[in-house]
């Protein structure tokens, strides 16, 4: 029952963090600020991952085989491994990505002096808002 | 400031009446949560002895590299991507390149006192051992290339930030070595992807059919090296001061 | 037993939440850098508690390290505040 409770209270609050994140990067118009943003709702992404693969068993074992634990404990009480095995190559790619972002912004500022986006937009030729 | 944190807390206060009213009134029956049928595939087969084993015991590594290897083989050219566009938007002609080293090497050699760059060796040959365990214990502890490789990443920031680039580059640590380096990491990758196909005539990234381990643990050293090195060339790239890189823009713009 | 976790885990993504809408709010980006950097300590002690030792691995080596070191190196080379509307 309670543990019910804090399991939906995390995920609301997972969930209030990934609306957070994009509302972020949607009202915010410097660029850095935009990744910043963008890696906060990544995070709470990945963290909903995680918990999905979560068992409610005490004690909970990670992913790994040992030798002293037989092989019927170790079915009922370790947790999933799949989402685990697709975090760990998304938080790398993530790290890739804001790698080409921020080169992105920084070679923006080098050759027009600005990573406001709503300088950029008249820069690019449209209009300020 | 105050009224920030005010408001933070009024929106956890009303997340926790929210998940109060479903939990109550019993909506979720999620007590119990049941191992879904592909997980306990993975638990059960990645460390038996017969059937589909990848004869790992740690279960993550088994599938990021044996049973998902496809997808881990095309995440690592996802990387590789990001870091040549990262790469190809700060490039450079050969003149300009030689006009920056130009520049760099009149730039005054600049770095932190003695009790910073003496603790700061130390840590470094530390964090290099653990990563080092981290990648070539993969297959058998909790690690593996990804992790050894960001690992790595923050010792090669730390003598960043202790040394000057300049003198990492006086000592050979240019950007065509590293470049070469990631290179070698992925020509290991796809070595020991097609090494079945070759020697044994099976499917490609079959490793069960490579003796032992070898497959894993080559597998994970070649993340290790293209990781490491993939975040150390734009490191390197990014770390050219910020007036040269203007100079040498502004005459072309001209 | 189980529940001690989950309280413990509760209070982490609590204080993760808290942290990343100060960062939104924040206007000097260094100091908003390091709210998230804050967000993202909590958060390897939820992935611990999760009993996910290899995610643990990469995220503190990246999101703590790396991951600031990059965006420190950025906001040395552009801006440091962000402009208002």
């Amino acid at each position: 029952m309670i543990a019910a409770f804090l399991i939906f209270y995390i995920t609301i609050t997972l969930f209030a963090m990934i609306f957070l994140g994009i509302y972020g990067v949607a009202t915010r118009s410097n660029l850095i600020k935009k990744i910043i943003m963008l890696n906060v709702m990544g995070d709470a992404i990945n963290m909903l991952f995680i918990l999905i693969g979560y068992r409610l068993v005490y004690p909970v074992f990670p992913p790994i085989y040992e030798k002293h634990i037989t092989f019927e404990e170790f079915l009922r009480r370790a947790v999933d491994p799949v989402p685990q095995a697709l975090v760990l190559t998304a938080v790398v790619i993530g790290m890739a990505m804001n790698i080409l972002l921020t080169t992105y912004a920084i070679q923006f500022y080098r050759l027009h002096g600005t990573v406001d986006a709503r300088d950029m937009a008249e820069i690019m030729g449209g209009e300020r808002e | 400031m105050k009224k920030d944190v005010f408001v933070a807390l009024s929106f956890l206060i009303a997340f926790l009446f929210v998940s109060y009213a479903v939990t109550v009134r019993d909506v979720l029956g999620i007590a119990e949560n049941p191992l879904r049928p592909l997980g306990e595939f993975y638990l059960s087969h990645a460390f038996a002895h017969e059937g589909l084993t990848s004869h790992s015991p740690e279960v993550v590594t088994a599938i990021v590299w044996n049973y998902r290897g496809f997808d881990t083989l095309f995440e690592t050219f996802v990387f590789f991507l990001a870091i040549m566009g990262a790469l190809s938007v700060l490039r450079l002609t050969r003149e300009q390149g030689m006009e920056v080293r130009a520049l760099e090497a009149r730039e005054p050699h600049r770095h932190m006192d003695t009790i910073t760059r003496t603790t700061t060796k130390l840590v470094v040959v530390m964090i290099v051992s653990i990563s080092a365990s981290i990648a070539l214990h993969g297959h058998l502890t909790p690690g593996g290339g990804f992790q050894a490789g960001s690992a790595m990443a923050v010792a090669t920031l730390l003598l960043f930030a202790a040394f000057s680039k300049f003198t990492l580059e006086r000592q050979g640590l240019t950007l065509r070595h590293t470049i070469s380096a990631y290179a070698l990491g992925l020509a290991i990758i796809l070595a020991t992807v097609v090494a079945p196909v070759l020697l044994y005539g099976g499917k490609v990234l079959e490793i069960d059919l490579l003796p032992g381990e070898t497959g894993l643990f080559n597998l994970d050293v070649g993340e290790y090296t293209a990781v490491t090195f993939g975040f150390l060339t734009v490191f390197l790239a990014l770390g050219v001061p910020e007036w040269i890189f203007k100079l040498v823009l502004r005459r072309e713009m001209k | 037993m189980i529940e001690l976790h989950l309280i413990i885990l509760a209070i982490v993504v609590s204080f993760g939440f808290v942290f990343s809408y100060l960062a939104m709010k924040e206007r000097d980006l260094l100091k908003a850098l390091a709210l998230s950097s804050v967000q993202s300590t909590f958060f390897a002690l939820g992935f611990y508690i999760l009993a996910a030792p290899d995610i643990v691995l990469a995220y503190l080596a990246i999101a703590v390290g790396a991951y600031t070191a990059l965006v420190i190196l950025a906001i040395n080379k552009t801006e440091r505040y962000e402009v208002g509307e």
